[in-house]
């Protein structure tokens, strides 16, 4: 194994030059991504579609672009919203939005409106995947953005790749391959 | 190119920036008003009948609500909207009324109903060639019901986009978070509209973009007249146009909400 | 060197470019001694620096990402992102302008100073060497480019052939046919007695005299390393 090694110890710097090459390209492709997230505002700026709840609009592996500098999110826009305790994001459209009570000195500045969303395809709203005892989305709290682009079919990589976590390995393996050898 | 895994990687990498520079471009071009579009859309909405009565959320539920239902009429031209790069056409029509006493307030907004306007297939889409190539036995959709109520049939191929409803019953029946809707005033009806594209950014009828590329004709932009939600039904008259007279309350009134 | 030698594409001039450059440094720093070139690093470690800087703060921030979540991290997000780039950008500029393409820096013991970069352009076999040799002053003695064809040192199965290599080096830069008399001289030398001779130089101009001095003070050392170099003339005339 050493003296495997030794062509790459006897030469140090360019062995560190190389895997420079290989850490430049993934914490580029990582920091692109963080770039988007504070231009955005969002965790996740950029998310596949995974059901099949907003057809035909989105279909399974499309890319979604989202914002979430607006204040309001307004009845007809389409949110991404994560359900307290659950992982998964939603992606459905806003259909009520409820303005806070109270006018004048009852008025409570904090208060946000509720919102209820509801998915095109669906023939219900989303009360039911709501967490227990919450019947309404707050924009501050739940919602992880707004989708304001959309590109199509693009984000089945993602899908297959989280359906089959191996690709994600082979993948990384074959792009680390392909710098350090080619060194260009 | 010395080996063939090289050209491999030439090809690929050639083949995802082409495919990003046209995707870009479609974004960039169909935004941008050229050529300037000849009509803008145009929509006007009224309201036709509303009652208000009381009604259970779900079956099981306990608490009973007030719910309104809000039957209108809408004529609408937003054939405009439909670019080369529209995919489908989003339109929805929404209860605003403020959430204060005696019409003051801030806002509350609620879907009533809503349709999806997909654009015309192009005859050289994947179904449409199959069709034509390898004619399949004829299916029924399951689904044409929910549309027939909207009467906006899209194999129109001549002009997608044009609504004409007349005293149209609700998708939804509205309700409000504190269970009061009956006698708020100052409500409005609105219709709105948002177009999704192919591959870009979607667009909506309000906002930035909406305000640019869709403009609503000047006076038609889908509001309808100022209206009051009626008193509880079956407890006072009603005070809307269309007055139908007293009926007993009907048990489907109190079914559940939602329904197609 | 100690690994066996590699075959080389020939259908790639990059990969050429390479091994040719690969093949450099070795050479530059096993010359005969007042020859040898002690390489300078200086280049190499600002483009390191700079680039595992960037590296770091993109590493650090992942972990504090996958630890302590977005909303925790969300003030140093931007400050960061926005010092990787800027790195990232010193360190394009830094390759792209200070290196541009430098294979090898090294310095004499007297201070001159050889500077080689190397280019190559795509599907084409020549070899473009820009050769910067100067004296601790400043002053250049040779500042040229070079050119030569890969077809020149590589043999039909893609092998470097060193030997042929340094021929060309030597023919081109003064300094290095010098290097190449010297060991000539030397693993003459070895079959004579050891005598400091006074070796015959080119005599083209001015600074080679002073090189004299340096030369007749070293050739006592010399004498002494004469064995290895004769070992290593021998070793050379076998092959």
């Amino acid at each position: 194994m050493l003296s495997s090694l030794a062509p790459y110890l006897s030469n140090p710097r360019q062995t560190l030059a190389q895997v420079l090459n290989f850490a430049l390209v993934l914490s580029t492709a990582f920091m692109l991504w963080k770039s988007l997230s504070v231009i955005a505002d969002s965790p996740s700026p950029i998310v596949v579609v995974l059901s099949g709840s907003m057809e035909p609009a989105f279909q399974r592996g499309d890319l979604l672009f989202l914002w979430n500098r607006d204040k309001t999110a307004e009845v007809g826009e389409i949110v991404v919203y994560n359900v307290k305790g659950k992982d998964i994001p939603i992606v459905h459209r806003v259909v009520r939005s409820y303005a806070p009570l109270g006018v004048g000195a009852d008025a409570d500045a904090s208060a946000s409106p509720k919102l209820l969303t509801k998915g095109d395809n669906n023939v219900a709203d989303d009360t039911e995947l709501y967490a227990r005892g919450q019947s309404y989305l707050d924009r501050k709290e739940d919602i992880v953005g707004s989708v304001r682009g959309y590109v199509p079919a693009v984000g089945y990589v993602t899908i297959m790749l989280s359906e089959h976590p191996w690709l994600k390995t082979v993948m990384l393996g074959i792009m680390g391959l392909m710098v350090i050898l080619q060194r260009e | 190119m010395h080996n063939a895994l090289n050209r491999l990687q030439a090809t690929f990498g050639f083949f995802t920036s082409c495919a990003f520079t046209l995707a870009l471009i479609i974004a960039v071009l169909s935004l941008i008003p050229i050529p300037a579009s000849t009509s803008s859309p145009s929509a006007s909405v009224a309201v036709r009948n509303v009652q208000v009565v009381k009604g259970r959320p779900h079956y099981y539920s306990p608490k009973r609500e007030e719910y309104a239902q809000i039957r209108f009429d809408l004529n609408a031209d937003l054939s405009s909207l439909f670019t080369w790069n529209t995919k489908q056409l989003f339109v929805y029509v929404t209860a605003n009324y403020p959430n204060g006493k005696d019409g003051q307030g801030d806002l509350s907004e609620t879907v009533i109903w809503d349709t999806i306007i997909p654009a015309t297939s192009t005859p050289y889409s994947w179904q449409n060639l199959k069709q034509k190539y390898f004619p399949e036995k004829k299916k029924s959709n399951s689904k044409s019901r929910r549309d027939s109520n909207a009467k906006t049939k899209t194999t129109d191929l001549v002009k997608p986009g044009v609504l004409s409803l007349k005293n149209q019953k609700p998708k939804y029946q509205i309700t409000d978070p504190s269970g009061v809707i009956s006698e708020r005033s100052n409500a409005t009806l609105q219709v709105s509209w948002n177009l999704q594209p192919w591959v870009g950014s979607l667009v909506w009828d309000q906002g930035y973009l909406g305000q640019r590329i869709g403009k609503w004709n000047a006076g038609k932009a889908g509001r309808s007249e100022p209206f009051d939600f009626p008193p509880l039904k079956g407890t006072k008259t009603d005070t809307v146009k269309d007055k139908e007279g007293p009926r007993t309350p009907e048990a489907g009134s109190a079914s559940p909400v939602i329904e197609i | 060197m100690s690994s066996s030698p590699q075959k080389v594409s020939l259908y790639s001039a990059n990969d050429l470019k390479n091994a040719t450059d690969d093949a450099l440094t070795p050479y530059l720093t096993s010359l005969p001694k007042p020859y040898t070139f002690q390489q300078q690093h200086s280049t190499t470690n600002v483009r390191l620096a700079l680039g595992y800087t960037a590296v770091i703060i993109a590493g650090v921030l992942f972990y504090a990402d996958y630890k302590l979540g977005w909303n925790a991290t969300k003030a140093y997000t931007g400050p960061a992102c926005l010092a990787y780039f800027a790195l990232n950008g010193a360190l394009t500029y830094w390759i792209w302008a200070v290196e541009a393409g430098v294979v090898f820096v090294g310095t004499r013991e007297g201070g001159q100073k050889l500077t080689l970069k190397s280019s190559t352009r795509k599907y084409d076999p020549t070899y473009k060497l820009k050769v910067t040799y100067e004296a601790p002053s400043g002053k250049k003695w040779e500042d040229k480019e070079i050119e030569g064809s890969f077809t020149q040192w590589f043999n039909t199965y893609g092998y470097l052939q060193k030997k042929d290599l340094q021929a060309w080096l030597a023919n081109n830069i003064e300094v290095l046919g010098l290097a190449e008399n010297e060991k000539e001289k030397a693993s003459q030398g070895k079959k004579s007695t050891h005598s400091a001779t006074t070796i015959p130089l080119k005599v083209d101009d001015g600074p080679e005299e002073t090189k004299t001095e340096t030369l007749s003070t070293a050739t006592e050392p010399s004498a002494v390393l004469s064995t290895t170099s004769a070992k290593k003339g021998r070793s050379k005339k076998r092959t």
